[in-house]
């Protein structure tokens, strides 16, 4: 099976980008402080929230009425909301229940950077959380690229979130000691990249950058996602996540005389959000590093779970 | 437009309070058998010892219960479709549902491995821990190819992994997918809906003027989806056909549904529009129906606004006072509730209904089954954060 095209193809109106190696910023400073509910997020949520609407104010003159049911948000997201979760699993083991906030329990579904997008912009549609490891934001994008052409929205804010703590990372670490996965990266980045995406015909600028086709599936052995995927058109193949060595020599030998990018050895392990923070630089990719036409993206998890994007920037 | 093909139902599968199994679910949803019993697997006292629909022992013991909820049903589901051990996987894939994946497991690496703040860890964890687990697993132990994707919209996740899988299907992506909606009871999701107030003292009363809240339950719920004309091609038994679905957010409150039911009725117009060429009507409704004041109520007010008239006449049911909030799983329960009414010409009954709620005026079927025909049925769920998701089934 080879890529599914998008008729019409999706087109990047406008990005948000977050993307931070400091941990001192809590949720309240990363969003403006006038903005409606930052007190009660998460740094998960907030980080999503701010990249949304970063996005929605670089698009310039969009109309969103409150319950829009044009427009969606779709996010992928590997490690999701798992901080509040540690936070609340840790006062559950050490305080009286009663003394437990509430609050906080809201902040422990993977959906919350979702909801508080939703009703800081009054988005009423498709409202999907794809929470399937690295390959999350990819699979996200490729979702809302599909459900546009479709018609069943005509803009959707998607894209990758990873807020990683301290405790998440002191996990990271123990997956690490095992011995077939110490291949994994170090440390985990934290970023958010979220695209205004719309139908390609006609909505956007014909200069945007646009998702013609994707492919999503289950790929242990990272056997046929590339070698499927290649088409003669591509002239850059930008892998977004960590994959074991002698499968980064393969990809590498694969691609043949193509730009072969790896992520992760320029920006760190970014989780979900790597994917889509290539669909909001696209242009720089193909201006920076290639003359050739198309940009081929893959995400992949650790476990397997892959998905590419074919971008025309 | 991308290409759209069509989706049948051809198998299966559940793990829940009532047992091993959909027969026992279904016989316990029918007969209007409460499973919910005061929590066994943690000292629940703190909270008021609740009910809750706890899976009964009896799985494999080496597993953690998500993963052996999820792989159970998945066999049943499996089995029943008839799809052979030597089924082609390459077009073969999963969407799971799940609020917490494998969050047990996962917050004893915690404890193992995050409080010991000033030392490395130490505790190995031998293969990654969180949202995506379960489907991993499941991909893993079926060697599946196509799209692996995990949802999680909280307790709408069942309903909207249906949603995605079957679109999966219809753009070409895969011509078989597992829709999985998988959830484990734990003192984590127990202490947070008590703090939220939101568990009932007494009984889940869903609709009834005095319910006073929800119980939580867990398991797990497959169906598997093909594309139609290969189902059909290799004998298969079509069970239901997925018509359209759709996803919303409330765009209000991070846990009160709309009062208006704008939400969700934006998921079921959604659904509706995409079914295309769809008459509007549908003979049966799995509700969400936790048994809350609001939801209810949202829920009731959202009908009535779609369906007009005929909302009066359509059964509503829920089945969360038989097993439980199941909460990921929950959409997929249901779901496999409404292919069986399908299927079956049986409408199961909204137990422990005894006072009307003059705001709640839907026929909710109390108390006792219904026989009748049925050929289109809408299932609907709601989540924290305002998702809504709706499924539209009928007889193939």
């Amino acid at each position: 099976m080879s890529l599914i095209a998008l008729d019409p193809p999706a087109a990047v109106v406008s990005c948000g980008l977050i993307a931070t190696r400091a941990s001192s910023t809590d949720a309240v400073t990363i969003l403006d402080r006038s903005h409606s509910g930052s007190r009660r997020m998460d740094r998960y949520a907030a980080l999503g929230c701010a990249a949304a609407s970063a996005a929605l104010e670089n698009a310039g003159e969009v109309r969103l009425e409150q319950g829009d049911p044009d427009w969606g948000v779709v996010l992928g997201s590997s490690l999701g909301c798992w901080a509040s979760n540690a936070e609340f699993l840790v006062d559950l083991d050490d305080r009286p229940t009663p003394e437990l906030s509430p609050g906080l329990f809201v902040r422990t579904v993977a959906n919350a950077v979702n909801g508080e997008i939703c009703i800081a912009h009054g988005i009423g549609g498709i409202n999907h959380t794809v929470v399937s490891g690295w390959a999350a934001g990819a699979e996200a994008v490729a979702e809302a690229a599909a459900l546009l052409a479709e018609g069943r929205a005509r803009w959707i804010l998607t894209g990758g979130v990873e807020s990683p703590d301290d405790s998440l990372r002191r996990v990271h670490a123990a997956v690490r000691l095992t011995e077939d996965l110490r291949w994994l990266p170090e440390t985990l980045e934290e970023a958010a990249a979220i695209c205004l995406v719309t139908t390609g015909n006609s909505l956007a600028p014909a200069d945007r950058t646009r998702i013609l086709a994707y492919r999503r599936g289950h790929d242990p052995q990272g056997r046929w996602l590339l070698s499927t995927a290649l088409e003669p058109s591509v002239g850059t193949v930008v892998v977004t996540n960590s994959i074991p060595p002698e499968l980064l020599r393969s990809w590498r030998e694969q691609a043949g005389n193509r730009r072969f990018v790896y992520l992760p050895a320029e920006s760190g392990e970014l989780g979900a959000a790597g994917a889509p923070l290539v669909l909001a630089t696209a242009s720089r990719f193909k201006g920076g590093l290639s003359s050739a036409d198309r940009i081929l993206v893959i995400a992949r998890g650790i476990e397997g779970g892959t998905a590419a994007l074919l971008l025309d920037a | 437009m991308l290409s759209r093909k069509r989706v049948v139902v051809t198998g299966l599968g559940a793990v829940s309070a009532a047992g091993r199994g959909v027969g026992p679910f279904w016989r316990a949803c029918v007969e209007g058998q409460s499973m919910l019993r005061p929590i066994s697997r943690f000292d629940a006292n703190e909270y008021g010892s609740p009910p809750a629909g706890e899976v009964p022992p009896g799985g494999n013991a080496s597993e953690n219960a998500v993963a052996e909820y999820t792989l159970d049903a998945v066999r049943e589901a499996i089995l029943q479709s008839g799809l052979s051990a030597d089924m082609d996987t390459s077009s073969m894939g999963i969407v799971l549902g799940t609020c917490l994946g494998e969050a047990e497991a996962a917050f004893e690496c915690l404890r193992a491995n995050a409080s010991e703040t000033s030392r490395p860890a130490q505790r190995p964890v031998n293969r990654p821990l969180g949202f995506a687990s379960p489907t991993e697993r499941v991909a893993e132990a079926f060697g599946l190819s196509g799209p692996a994707l995990t949802l999680s919209s909280a307790c709408a996740s069942g309903t909207s992994a249906m949603g995605v899988a079957a679109d999966c299907i219809r753009r070409g992506e895969a011509s078989t997918m597992l829709v999985c909606g998988v959830e484990m009871l734990s003192r984590f999701v127990v202490s947070g809906f008590w703090l939220l107030r939101a568990l009932t003292s007494t009984v889940v009363r869903p609709f009834d003027r005095r319910r006073d809240g929800l119980a939580l339950g867990e398991g797990a719920g497959v169906l598997v989806l093909e594309e139609r004309d290969r189902a059909l091609r290799r004998g298969a038994t079509a069970l239901a056909e997925v018509l359209g679905s759709a996803s919303s957010g409330d765009a209000h409150h991070m846990t009160g549904p709309s009062p208006t039911g704008d939400g969700l009725v934006r998921a079921i117009e959604g659904a509706l529009r995409d079914a295309r060429d769809f008459p509007g009507k549908v003979d049966f409704i799995s509700a969400h129906g936790t048994g809350t004041r609001y939801n209810d109520l949202m829920e009731t007010i959202a009908i009535k606004r779609v369906f007009r008239e005929d909302a009066h006449g359509i059964p509503v049911v829920s089945i969360k006072p038989v097993v439980g909030h199941t909460l990921g799983a929950a959409g997929a329960l249901d779901a496999i509730v409404s292919v069986k009414v399908l299927r079956e010409g049986v409408v199961p009954p909204t137990i422990n209904y005894g006072e009307p709620d003059p705001e709640c005026d839907l026929d909710y079927v109390p108390n006792c089954a219904r026989s009748q025909p049925v050929r289109r049925v809408l299932s609907c769920s709601s989540a924290f954060a305002g998702n809504n998701s709706a499924v539209l089934m009928a007889t193939p």
